[in-house]
């Protein structure tokens, strides 16, 4: 009876939990960090940007590479095909979150979300 | 260069042993570290930094034994050894459970020195049958172990798989934990505070352990060195796959559900990974482990001298990461045994929440609380405790058919 009581517990608490941190997840929001401030240090590190897109462009099979800047720098982002569909991508001002990689020895930004500003 | 090689591989052996012993550390995190202190070693040759993150690596996964079945406390790569290791524990068979797992690495190695020649030429070719099929792999994989349980419990450990898969789900796509830390959490909650929690509740006492590592059939050794070998080829080769998913999907297809044999396997699998990441990158030029990713972005191109300069580190580092396992595990009896079994569980797991908030702050601590929570319901319902390895599989299974969240 006690394992059972236990088990039943351990069930509902993981199906909670799960129900708490979806949405947790989907409204956290990381704080923004200026892109001057990227440096090689934060390369795997997942971070916040904002600014205008500079330019914009598509691969053959559907990746996105955009330059965004804000009023301290500028920085590559890649949207694979993936995670592109997902997004209007046609907005001029837009807030990605991603993770900062080195490609050919500059920093660049792998996106996961982008939001509209 | 020689001298420089040879002493950075002994200082990695030795951050191995050190990180090794520190419950829930993973070699990925450790290579990290190695990472940010590259500007210290500029004026070193690349190949002794590179010596150094594998002579560490391969180090840590044998070290990895000692708290993972004297403490229960796990890392990615020995999550599954905790039942199996914990089993011998508890009959008083501690320290023959580290001797299987040091046995298997050493196998493997073996192993790995005759069939190289052909392991290089066969890689490119599995790869490439592999890589299209990932997805469906996988599937077959979670299949099996999910249909292997008996009865009703086939619900259970599918309701097991689903809960740990859509954990790994929320957590991997989200933002809530730097990426370098989120499996901290994940692994600690499934598979170390949750054996703990179990341990605590049944009341669990040390039993008298045995003082020499018992006598192990040289069967025993070479069947379960071969399971971990080809266990280790499936995990150095398809991403995705952990040393844990490999061993019970070899453990399953087998039948075997011999403690020792899995053990000897389990050791082999961690040191065939590290092996088979090193030959991939070679081989096919990818990378396929924390440790691979590090030495292309240090080395560049990695050619054939590079590769057989780090199969000679591996074969040093394995000879001394093997008598150190034991000789460390001799001393962490005695610790272990002067101390009350639940001091220790109950220190643990202090320790491993305390590093939980400093390694991924309030957030991790919430992905800890849930996935203990599911990590209790494989024990309580009895199904396989390695369905909670979904946390990984689901992702990669979506990731593989295209369907991002």
């Amino acid at each position: 009876m006690e394992e059972k009581f236990i088990r039943n517990i351990s069930i509902i608490s993981s199906i909670a939990g799960l129900a708490v941190l979806f949405f947790i997840s989907k409204s956290f929001q990381l704080n923004q960090t200026d892109i001057v401030k990227l440096g090689y240090e934060d390369v795997g590190k997942i971070v916040r940007v904002c600014g205008e897109v500079s330019s914009n462009y598509s691969s053959k099979t559907g990746h996105r590479f955009l330059k965004l800047k804000d009023s301290t720098g500028s920085i590559n982002i890649v949207i694979f095909n993936t995670t592109a569909k997902k997004f209007n991508l046609n907005s001029d001002s837009i807030c990605v979150v991603g993770t900062i990689d080195e490609y050919e020895n500059r920093l660049e930004m792998i996106a996961k979300d982008v939001k509209v500003m | 260069m020689f001298l420089e090689i040879l002493l950075f591989t002994l200082a990695g052996i030795f951050g191995g042993i050190v990180a090794g012993l520190i419950p829930g550390i993973h070699t990925n995190t450790l290579i990290l570290i190695v990472f940010n202190l590259l500007p210290l070693l500029a004026g070193f040759p690349v190949q002794a930094v590179v010596a150094l993150i594998v002579s560490m690596a391969i180090t840590s996964t044998l070290v990895d034994f000692i708290p993972s079945i004297f403490l229960n406390a796990p890392s990615e790569d020995t999550a599954l050894s905790i039942l199996p290791g914990h089993r011998l524990l508890l009959e008083g068979k501690g320290l023959e459970a580290v001797f299987l797992s040091v046995i298997g690495g050493i196998g493997v190695i073996l192993l790995f020195i005759f069939l190289s020649p052909l392991m290089v030429k066969s890689l490119p070719i599995i790869y490439s049958f592999a890589k299209p099929r990932m997805a469906w792999l996988l599937l077959a994989v979670v299949g099996v172990m999910i249909l292997t349980e008996k009865g009703r419990k086939k619900l259970w450990g599918l309701l097991m798989f689903l809960l740990a898969g859509i954990l790994g789900l929320i957590t991997l796509n989200s933002t809530l934990m730097q990426p370098d830390f989120v499996f901290f959490p994940l692994f600690t909650g499934m598979f170390g505070i949750s054996s703990l929690i179990i341990s605590l509740k049944d009341k669990t006492s040390l039993p008298q352990q045995m003082k020499d590592f018992g006598v192990v059939r040289k069967s025993l050794a070479l069947i379960g060195s071969i399971k971990g070998f080809f266990a280790g080829l499936l995990v150095g080769i398809l991403p995705g796959l952990g040393s844990a998913q490999a061993g019970t999907l070899v453990q399953t297809i087998t039948r075997k559900e011999d403690n020792r044999e899995f053990l000897v396997s389990l050791g082999g699998i961690n040191t065939a990974n590290a092996l088979f990441a090193i030959t991939a990158l070679y081989t096919i030029g990818r990378p396929r482990s924390g440790a691979a990713v590090a030495i292309e972005k240090i080395l560049g191109n990695f050619g054939f001298n590079d590769f057989i300069m780090l199969i000679a580190v591996s074969l040093i580092a394995v000879g001394i990461a093997a008598i150190a396992t034991l000789f460390l595990s001799r001393k962490f009896l005695i610790l272990v045994e002067k101390i009350p079994y639940n001091k220790i569980s109950i220190s643990i797991l202090s320790l491993l929440l305390v590093l939980t908030i400093i390694f991924t702050g309030p957030m991790g601590l919430l992905v800890l609380v849930v996935s203990t929570a599911i990590g209790l319901v494989a024990p309580l319902t009895g199904v396989k405790r390695s369905l909670g390895m979904a946390v990984i599989i689901l992702p990669v299974i979506f990731f593989y058919l295209g369907i991002n969240l």
